[in-house]
């Protein structure tokens, strides 16, 4: 088990899929982590030297993900809301808010817009 | 190969040592004009089931059935399969079975130790042939050159007005012809499979998803571990039937392969019918099934039964369950052997059965 | 009076906040979406539904069926097992016929020309070192025989040649020669099987054999990388890859490195003491990754080393001529799966280890002789358009074709060709220069005796004749060996099949 921003991940998982169980951090950003501190792509968690996690941890501590990056979208829909704009009242209303039809095909804003949207 | 009546024959008696199988292409330049055969090699290593065309399942027989034949008989099946277009004048093609045939031909010529000790006449007979002798008292040279050097002999104008009969009778028999018409190939013959039969149907019950090349894969696997793994054990109670004893099985994988479907291949289904009995209840009554229908059920069981095998790969599940089934452990024969059991309690519904159109 | 509201206007209304809505039992109430046109009221009466079910919340109509029960399957297989059944390479079936009289390929059957057409057994000895050095592939059809054992065609008594030539047992002039080849040839020509017996051949000659087995393993971002400090551009160094590469070896050459002495000094391998051996060199590398290139640079000096340095002449012996081959080398002919860290790909030929094998092709690279065999691929294969042209190139020059002629193939304007890889194929100014071997179709009397290996392990059952063969030979597009195993492999025609016999319904 190795532990990296606080959460342990078992040894044997991808480093790439590891992190990109961070909110914030998707396939691009992970790929870009892995270059930066030249880990090859398919290296397991495992694998890692001491100094190679502790740089990770640094970085993604530096980085603007899981709660902050979460508090900051919904601050951002608050502030659509408030501000009485199209969009916060798609936002709170659970439709599209980027101007897709309704007719069909709205299962995910029906299940994600909400008053406090989910994320 | 001429016909032993023909033309030439009374001259050729003469010499003591003819090629049986292989022709010469002298020899039948006259007798055969219109053909001419590239020379082939005798296949002195038949195997039993090496034949090419595939027989009709229905008519099929073991390989031991048939005894081997006498050196005459098997000569000639030799010729005719060398040799499968006839004469000109309709004639099979190959040495006369009533007549049998001149020993020296037959056996001499193949065993050298026989060859020494024949008798003398023969022996005589032979050195005759090899000795130098002039030419022009010579019979008939074998080299087609000297051939056009004795058209002016008498007895040659006279094979030259027959050859011309006999090709003139060809004519009539076929007008318009100046050659036999070809044989046409039946339609059988023209769609030459790639697979076996039973194998084609095995691999067609593997695909799922319509995947075929992935199913062709995995039966090449399962032949592969049918060809590599060790010779099954049978169990007395569960033969397999037919076909060469088990240490030779897994040389022929798809005859192995057959063996252990057809073993294991019902002879009916039993079918629920309902409503002759009255008061709604199904009666239990067998419908037997063709060759194709009861391998289909077989492959079925078999394939169900290997489901629950615990290999990674569908191909290694099938290919265990196939083992198993060879050396009688499986459940399959088990699920046969139940289906019989209720066929033959069935027998009693057939008179109640409607009879089908 | 007639309403003011049409039909089509009430239809039209949405029942949007409670206050605003009439009673429901004032009007009748409308459910219909709103682009609907019809009361409900004229709507038929809804009808039963047997099996399509509409669903949930704004889903269609679906047709429910029922599941397939799945079998439980205890679990699913360990880590590992699948792959490990993938890779698996079995070398003999024991219900295949043994032949006999097959020999076996040694010193003097690799160079018989007799023997032409024949399959000769590898011999036992070599087997566990060829697997060492991973010399076969998982589909090449060994399972099926006996013993593996190996065509003779006439590329693999010509390069029997070779091996006795550069080992200095014909005439002395060609000894310590470098061959350098590249090896092509359409899908199934046998490329890799030619390695396999140039590996064989390098193993009976007691050459030392460094082998790379797929070329892809270096760049597809399995094995970890670093940069090298200082370097510029910077290159990158594949610990784990090279620890491998070591392993190979001392597991391939063990005889021969056990028995030969370091005959210089080696800065930064603090374990090394001057009797030691070169296996005990290389072992430092496997041991610890991190030291691996440094051992296997100090090891590759040592390969080489003609004399010894001095005060170390006592144990030093003369070196072997070595054996390199590499299979797939269109893999080190693009950029890497590796990236640099600003994101930009890595060329493979900034990966120093392959930039030390690529190397090799230039110049006087083996010192004591040898043989350096470079095979593409045809599965899994990347196209590099400058490779081919590169290859197109070395073919015109082998042709005949001047470089400044006009006939000189020349890569397409705006194509943007990798100058890397072509400068790889510029002409060479040594006297050992690269050259292409094209791999062909066996002739038909090879294909002949190829077939009648198969016959002769019982596992083809036709009589191989002339006709016979030439027929299959023209269905393997004239030869192609790996077409010509599937033709022998497979099994057209069962024997006259049994019916099913009523015998069990007695039972």
């Amino acid at each position: 088990m190795v532990f990296i921003l606080g959460v342990n991940f078992p040894e044997r998982n991808l480093l790439k899929k590891s992190l990109e169980s961070f909110f914030g951090v998707g396939g691009n950003t992970s790929s870009r982590l892995l270059a930066r501190f030249n880990i090859h792509p398919t290296c397991r968690v495992g694998e890692l030297a001491n100094k190679q996690v502790l740089d990770l941890t640094a970085v993604l501590s530096d980085m603007k993900i899981e709660n902050d990056l979460r508090r900051e979208v919904l601050n951002d829909i608050k502030r659509l809301k408030e501000t009485g704009t199209y969009r916060g009242r798609r936002h709170a209303l659970g439709l599209p808010v980027r101007g897709q039809r309704t007719r069909t095909q709205i299962k995910t804003p029906v299940r994600l817009n909400r008053m406090e949207r989910r994320l | 190969m001429p016909p032993r009546l023909n033309l030439f024959s009374a001259n050729k008696a003469v010499l003591a040592l003819r090629q049986p199988t292989v022709p010469s292409v002298a020899s039948r330049s006259i007798a055969l004009p219109l053909r001419f055969r590239a020379e082939q090699t005798t296949p002195a290593q038949k195997r039993w089931n090496s034949s090419k065309k595939e027989p009709n399942p229905d008519e099929q027989m073991f390989p031991t059935q048939d005894q081997l034949p006498d050196v005459s008989e098997e000569a000639a099946e030799i010729d005719r399969i060398m040799n499968k277009e006839k004469s000109c004048d309709g004639q099979p093609a190959h040495p006369e079975l009533e007549q049998g045939t001149p020993v020296e031909e037959q056996i001499l010529q193949r065993d050298e130790e026989a060859m020494k000790h024949m008798p003398k006449v023969m022996q005589q007979q032979l050195k005759k042939t090899k000795g130098t002798r002039s030419f022009s008292t010579s019979t008939r040279s074998n080299q087609p050159g000297v051939e056009d050097s004795l058209q002016a002999d008498a007895s040659a104008a006279l094979l030259a007005d027959m050859i011309q009969q006999v090709n003139s009778q060809a004519l009539e028999r076929n007008p318009g012809l100046k050659f036999d018409a070809p044989e046409i190939p039946t339609k059988t013959m023209n769609f030459r499979k790639r697979y076996d039969s039973l194998q084609e149907q095995f691999t067609k019950m593997l695909m799922q998803d319509g995947k075929l090349a992935r199913a062709q894969n995995n039966m090449s696997i399962i032949l592969d571990h049918l060809r590599t793994s060790s010779a099954p054990n049978p169990n007395p109670r569960r033969p397999l039937i037919g076909g060469p004893p088990a240490p030779q099985l897994p040389l022929d994988p798809v005859l192995y392969l057959t063996l252990i479907v057809d073993s294991v291949a019902p002879l009916f289904r039993i079918r629920q019918v309902k409503g002759i009995a009255g008061g709604g209840t199904a009666v239990q009554i067998p419908h037997p099934l063709n060759l194709r229908q009861r391998r289909r059920a077989a492959i079925k069981w078999i394939i169900d039964a290997s489901d629950k095998r615990r290999d990674a790969q569908l191909a290694h599940r099938v290919a265990n369950e196939l083992v198993s089934v060879a050396e009688g452990r499986s459940g399959v024969w088990d699920r046969r052997d139940g289906q019989h059991k209720m066929g033959i309690s069935g027998r009693a519904n057939l008179g109640l059965a409607p009879r089908r159109r | 009076m007639a309403s003011a509201w049409c039909w089509s206007c009430l239809s039209r209304l949405r029942p949007t906040t409670r206050a605003f809505a009439p009673t429901p039992a004032a009007t009748p109430r409308i459910t219909s979406a709103p682009f609907h046109s019809t009361a409900v009221q004229y709507a038929n009466p809804v009808k039963k539904k047997s099996t399509l079910v509409a669903n949930k919340y704004r889903q269609g109509q679906i047709l429910k069926r029922k599941k397939k029960t799945k079998t439980e399957r205890a679990r699913p297989p360990a880590v590992g097992e699948r792959k490990a059944l993938r890779k698996r390479i079995v070398l003999s079936n024991p219900n295949a016929l043994e032949i006999e009289g097959m020999k076996d390929l040694s010193p003097e059957t690799m160079v018989d020309a007799r023997l032409r057409g024949t399959v000769v057994g590898l011999p036992v000895a070599t087997l566990d070192r060829l697997r060492a050095v991973q010399a076969f592939k998982p589909k090449q059809g060994w399972p099926i025989f006996r013993r593996p054992g190996t065509v003779l065609r006439r590329d693999t008594l010509e390069m029997g040649r070779l091996f006795e030539k550069i080992s200095g047992d014909g005439d002395a002039l060609e000894k310590g020669k470098v061959v350098k080849k590249i090896i092509t040839g359409s899908k199934g020509s046998g490329k890799t099987v030619h390695l396999l017996q140039a590996m064989t051949m390098g193993f009976l000659k007691n050459w030392i054999v460094i082998t790379v087995p797929d070329a892809r393993d270096l760049v597809c971002g399995d094995t970890a990388y670093s940069p090298i400090e200082g370097s510029k551009p910077t290159q990158y160094d594949q610990p784990n890859a090279v620890s491998a590469l070591l392993t190979r070896t001392v597991e391939a050459n063990r005889e021969v490195l056990s028995s030969l002495k370091v005959s210089q000094k080696h800065a930064g391998l603090p374990g090394l003491k001057p009797t030691s051996t070169l296996e005990d060199l290389a072992k430092l590398g496997f041991q610890d990754a991190a030291l691996s290139w440094k051992v296997f640079q100090a090891l590759w000096a040592e390969f080489n080393a003609t004399a010894a340095a001095p005060g170390m002449e006592k144990n030093f012996e003369a070196r072997p001529p070595m054996l390199v081959a590499v299979d797939g080398l269109a893999h080190w002919m693009t950029e890497s799966a590796y990236k640099a860290s600003d994101f930009t790909p890595v060329h493979a030929h900034d990966l120093i280890f392959v930039q030390h094998f690529l190397s090799l092709l230039k110049g006087q690279s083996l010192k004591n002789g040898g043989m350096l065999l470079y095979a593409t691929s045809t599965s899994n294969n990347p196209s590099s358009y400058s490779l081919e042209v590169g290859l197109n190139q070395l073919a015109a020059r082998q042709a005949g074709i001047a470089p400044d002629s006009e006939e000189y193939p020349q890569p397409e304007n705006y194509s943007k060709p990798d100058s890397r890889v072509l400068d790889i194929f510029k002409p060479d100014t040594a006297k050992d220069g690269l050259e292409l071997q094209t791999l062909g179709g066996l002739t038909r009397d090879e294909a002949r005796g190829f077939l009648e290996y198969f016959a002769q392990s019982g596992l083809l059952r036709e009589s191989v004749n002339e006709e016979w063969v030439g027929e299959k030979w023209t269905l393997s597009g004239g030869g192609i060996i790996g077409e010509l195993e599937k033709l022998g492999r497979h099994v057209r025609t069962a024997a006259p099949q049994p019916v099913a016999q009523p015998v069990a319904a007695a039972n």
